[in-house]
C-alpha cells in the first residue's frame, strides 16, 4: 500500500487569506474517527491551517459519516 | 448490474490486509480465547478466503480445514472448495465453525445456521463475526432466499441473528460488540483507499426504511454454544 496518500485541491490556487500565502501540499497526521493518518494535504505553511478538498469532505467522508454515525 | 463485493475490490485488500474484514486476526484470537478449544480440535473455517485465519488455527495446533467458494486460500493449506450452503460433511464433523464476514453475504441464513449446527458435535461452538443492524431499528431478518447484493444489505439485526442462531439450536449466545473496528476501518478506507472512488454507495442501502429510520450498522462476535447432549 502507498503510504502518505496525497489530496490536492479539487481545483484552482487556494491561499490562506490571514497570512496571505499560497497552501502548500504538506504531510500532516489527521486524527478522524479515533485513529490517526499520515497524508498530504494542502496547508498553510504559516499557521497550519489545512483545507479537506470539498470532493473528499461531501464525497467518502460524508457517505461513511451518514452510514456509521447516523448523520 | 450489482457490484462486487466490497472484498472482491483490490484496493480494500490492499488496506484491510489479508483478513478482509473488520477487527482482523485480534478479534479472530479474541472470539477462540472465549471458544477455549481443546488442542487438535476439529475446526472448519466457512469462507476462509486467503486463509489468515485458516494459519492461525493450524499454527495453534488445531486440526483446521478451509472452505471457500473460491481459491483464493494458497496452495498447500487444507482446504475445500464448496459454496458455504451445500457443506460436504457428515454430521458432528467439527469441534468448532468459524465463519468471519460471511453470513452476511449468504442466502438462506436460517438453513445455514441449522447446517453448521448439524455439523458441529454435542457442545461445539460457532464463532460467528458479522456485521448487523443495531437494535431499536426494525429490520427484516434478512433470512431469504436471495442472494445479498453487499454484505450490508445482507446482514441481519442482532435480535434477528440471535433468534436464528435459537432456531438452528444453539442454546447459550455470547455476544460483544466490535463497531469500532468496523469504523476504524471506515476510516481507514476513507483516507488510504483514494481509488475506491465511491466507497460504499454501491454497498450499503443508505436510504431510510418504511419508517423513515435511518440504518446503522454495527459489527458483532458471537459465540454460540451447542448443548452437550
Amino acid at each position: 500500500m502507498a503510504l502518505d496518500p496525497e489530496f490536492k485541491p479539487d481545483h484552482g490556487d487556494w491561499y490562506c487569506t490571514s497570512c496571505d500565502v499560497p497552501l502548500q501540499q504538506q504531510k500532516v497526521q489527521v486524527l478522524y474517527m479515533n485513529s490517526a493518518f499520515d497524508v498530504i494535504l494542502p496547508r498553510c505553511p504559516e499557521c497550519g491551517l489545512t483545507m479537506i478538498p470539498e470532493s473528499l469532505a461531501n464525497g467518502k467522508m460524508a457517505e461513511v459519516e451518514a452510514l456509521l454515525e447516523d448523520k | 448490474m450489482a457490484s462486487p463485493p466490497l472484498y472482491d475490490s483490490p484496493a480494500f485488500r490492499d488496506i484491510a490486509g489479508d483478513t478482509w474484514r473488520p477487527g482482523g486476526l485480534s478479534l479472530t484470537q479474541q472470539g477462540l480465547n472465549v471458544c477455549a478449544f481443546r488442542p487438535g480440535a476439529r475446526l472448519l473455517d466457512v469462507g476462509c478466503g486467503a486463509g489468515a485465519t485458516l494459519t492461525l488455527l493450524l499454527e495453534e495446533g488445531y486440526a483446521a480445514l478451509g472452505l471457500d467458494r473460491k481459491t483464493h486460500c494458497p496452495k498447500g493449506l487444507p482446504f475445500v472448495q464448496s459454496d458455504a450452503t451445500s457443506l460436504p460433511f457428515l454430521a458432528g464433523s467439527f469441534d468448532g465453525i468459524i465463519c468471519e464476514c460471511v453470513l452476511s453475504l449468504l442466502p438462506k441464513k436460517d438453513m445455514v445456521l441449522a447446517n453448521f449446527a448439524r455439523l458441529l458435535k454435542p457442545g461445539g461452538k460457532l464463532l460467528l463475526a458479522d456485521l448487523y443492524w443495531q437494535e431499536g431499528q426494525s429490520y427484516p431478518s434478512n433470512d431469504s432466499t436471495a442472494l445479498p447484493a453487499s454484505c450490508f444489505e445482507g446482514a441481519p439485526g442482532r435480535g434477528a441473528l440471535e433468534m436464528m442462531l435459537t432456531r438452528a439450536g444453539f442454546h447459550r449466545i455470547i455476544f460483544t460488540d466490535h463497531t469500532a473496528a468496523l469504523r476504524a476501518l471506515a476510516a481507514r478506507l476513507i483516507w488510504y483507499g483514494k481509488e475506491l472512488s465511491s466507497l460504499f454507495h454501491n454497498h450499503c442501502q443508505l436510504s431510510p426504511n418504511a419508517n423513515g429510520c435511518s440504518r446503522r450498522p454495527g459489527y458483532g462476535l458471537w459465540i454460540s454454544i451447542l448443548p452437550d447432549v
